[in-house]
C-alpha cells in the first residue's frame, strides 16, 4: 500500500487529537491542582488568583 | 422567462432559510431551556463583573461616563458593563432575564453566522442554493449547540464573548457589503461595528485580519493600495486598542504576576492550539477551569515537546491540502480569532484555555467538518454513513450540552467535579489531618 504524504498528515493530526482525548479523559489538569490550591481556589484568594482583589 | 426562475430561486431560498432558522432556534431553546434558572456564579466572577455599582447606578450620565472612561478589575468593557446596567434599569437582579438576554444574544449570533456562511460558501463553491443553504444550516446547528461554546451562553459574566461576536459578525457582513457594493456607508458601519465589538471584549483586535482574509476569499487585489488604505484605520485602531488593553491588565488583575520564560511559551502555544482544536471537534469532560500543566520555573515535562515537534510537521506534510482556498480559510479564521489567546502574547493567567475564547473561530472549524462530510458525500464514499454520521454527531453536540448545561447551574455544581477529584486523591487525607491537628 502507498502511503502518501498527507496520510501521514492526517496520522499526526489524529495522533495530537488523540493524545488530548487521553488528557482530557483523565482530567490531566485537575490533577496539577494541589490540594492548598483547591481550596484557595474554592474561595478565589490565594496563588491561583490575585491576592490583592477581595471577593 | 429568467426572471421567473430568479423570483423562484430566490422564494426558495427564503422558504429554505426560515425553515433552517425555526429548526435551530428550536433545538437550541430546548437545548438551552435549564439556563434560564440558574443563579449567579458567586466566588466565579458574577459578583464583580455583574453586581457592582457601575451595575446599579443605571443609566445615569455620570456614570456612563465613567463606565467608558475607567479600567475595571484589569478589563475595559463598556459595551457590556452598559448592557448589565440597562438589563438593571429594566429588571433589577431578576436573574432570569439576565440568562433569557443571553441565550438570545446567542441565537443572534447563530442568525449571523448563518448569513456569514451562505455569503462565503456563495464566493467558494458553485453548489446549488439548497446545498449553500445546507452548509449554512449545519455549520450554524454545530456553532448553535456545540458545547463549547455552552460558557458564553450559561455564565453571565461572560457574556462580553457574547457581545463581542455579535458586533464582530456584524462587522464582518458589512464589510462584505462593503466589498460586494462598493459603498462607502457599509465601511463606516464595518468601523463602528468594530468599535463596538472592542468595548465588549479586547479580542476583536483581530478584526482587520479577518478583512484582509475576506479580501482573498473575494479575489481582491493586494496589490491594489485601496485595500491597504482602507485597513489602515482600523490597523491603527486595532493598536490602540491592544495598549489600552495591555495597560488594563498591568493595573489589574494580573498585576506582578510572573510570566512564562520565551523557552516554555513555544511547547505551550502548540499545546494551547491544539487543545482549543480537539475541545472544539470532540468535546470530553470540559471543565470551568483548565490549570496550567506546569507551573513557572518548573521544567516543561517532555510530553509537551511533542507539540512543537509535531505540528509543524503535520503542517509540512498536509501543505499541499491547505493550499485548497476553503481549507484555507476554514484553518485561518481559525487560527485569526485563537491565536491571541494561546498562551504566547498573552499574559499568564490561572487557566491554560478558556471554552470561552474559542466562541467565534469555532465557525471556521464547523464550516470545515460540514465541507468534508458534503464533499464525502458527493464522492459517495461509504455513502450510507455520511447520512448517518452528521445526525450522531449532531446528537452527541445537544446531549452533552444540554447535560452538561446543569453544571452551570450554581458555584456549587460548578466546582463540584474539581472538589470529588481533589477528595478522592491520597494526598488529600494527609492535607486534612494536618489541618485538623492545626486546628486543635
Amino acid at each position: 500500500m502507498k502511503i502518501n504524504k498527507e496520510t501521514i498528515g492526517f496520522c499526526l493530526l489524529l495522533l495530537i487529537i488523540v493524545a488530548n482525548l487521553v488528557i482530557a479523559f483523565n482530567y490531566y489538569y485537575l490533577d496539577k491542582i494541589t490540594v492548598d490550591d483547591f481550596f484557595y481556589f474554592q474561595t478565589n484568594q490565594g496563588k491561583l488568583f490575585d491576592p490583592n482583589i477581595q471577593y | 422567462m429568467s426572471n421567473e426562475i430568479d423570483m423562484l430561486s430566490s422564494c426558495y431560498k427564503k422558504y429554505y432559510n426560515c425553515f433552517h432558522l425555526t429548526a435551530i432556534f428550536l433545538l437550541a431553546v430546548l437545548i438551552f431551556w435549564p439556563v434560564h434558572s440558574f443563579s449567579l456564579l458567586i466566588g466565579w466572577d458574577d459578583q464583580t463583573f455583574v453586581t457592582n455599582h457601575y451595575t446599579e447606578d443605571g443609566w445615569y450620565s455620570k456614570n456612563i461616563y465613567t463606565i467608558l472612561t475607567e479600567f475595571y478589575h484589569g478589563q475595559y468593557s463598556p459595551v457590556n458593563q452598559i448592557y448589565y446596567s440597562t438589563l438593571f434599569e429594566l429588571f433589577k437582579y431578576s436573574l432570569v432575564y439576565y440568562h433569557v438576554f443571553s441565550v438570545i444574544i446567542h441565537l443572534v449570533n447563530a442568525i449571523l453566522v448563518y448569513r456569514f456562511v451562505t455569503e462565503i460558501t456563495n464566493v467558494l463553491f458553485s453548489f446549488t442554493p439548497i446545498k449553500n443553504a445546507q452548509v449554512a444550516f449545519f455549520t450554524t446547528l454545530f456553532f448553535a449547540i456545540s458545547p463549547i461554546n455552552l460558557e458564553p451562553v450559561s455564565w453571565i459574566a461572560a457574556s462580553k464573548v457574547l457581545l463581542y461576536a455579535l458586533f464582530y459578525m456584524l462587522a464582518l457582513l458589512t464589510y462584505i457589503k462593503y466589498i460586494t457594493k462598493n459603498r462607502n456607508q457599509y465601511y463606516y458601519l464595518t468601523l463602528l461595528f468594530f468599535i463596538m465589538s472592542f468595548g465588549a471584549k479586547e479580542q476583536a483586535v483581530t478584526l482587520p485580519f479577518s478583512m484582509f482574509l475576506l479580501d482573498y476569499v473575494y479575489n481582491r487585489n493586494f496589490k491594489n493600495n485601496i485595500i491597504w488604505l482602507e485597513k489602515a484605520p482600523l490597523l491603527i485602531l486595532s493598536l490602540l486598542f491592544a495598549l489600552a488593553s495591555v495597560e488594563s491588565q498591568q493595573i489589574g488583575v494580573v498585576a506582578g504576576s510572573d510570566s512564562y520564560p520565551f523557552v516554555a511559551k513555544i511547547p505551550l502555544f502548540f499545546y494551547t492550539l491544539s487543545e482549543y482544536l480537539t475541545k472544539i471537534i470532540l468535546p470530553v469532560n470540559l471543565s470551568y477551569v483548565y490549570p496550567f500543566p506546569f507551573q513557572i520555573g518548573e521544567n516543561v515535562p517532555a510530553l509537551f515537546w511533542i507539540y512543537p515537534l509535531l505540528i509543524p510537521l503535520l503542517l509540512y506534510y498536509l501543505r499541499h491540502f491547505f493550499l485548497k482556498k476553503w481549507i484555507l480559510f476554514a484553518g485561518i479564521f481559525f487560527l485569526i480569532h485563537i491565536v491571541l489567546v494561546c498562551n504566547f502574547f498573552s499574559l499568564a493567567r490561572h487557566s491554560i484555555i478558556a471554552d470561552r475564547y474559542a466562541y467565534i473561530s469555532t465557525i471556521g472549524i464547523y464550516f470545515f467538518i460540514v465541507i468534508c462530510f458534503i464533499k464525502a458525500k458527493q464522492a459517495k464514499i461509504a455513502r450510507q454513513y455520511m447520512r448517518l454520521m452528521p445526525l450522531l454527531y449532531l446528537g452527541y453536540f445537544a446531549i452533552y450540552t444540554h447535560g452538561h448545561s446543569y453544571v452551570w447551574q450554581s458555584s456549587i455544581t460548578l466546582k463540584e467535579k474539581i472538589k470529588i477529584i481533589i477528595e478522592s486523591r491520597r494526598d488529600f487525607q494527609s492535607w486534612k489531618n494536618k489541618h485538623i491537628k492545626k486546628a486543635k
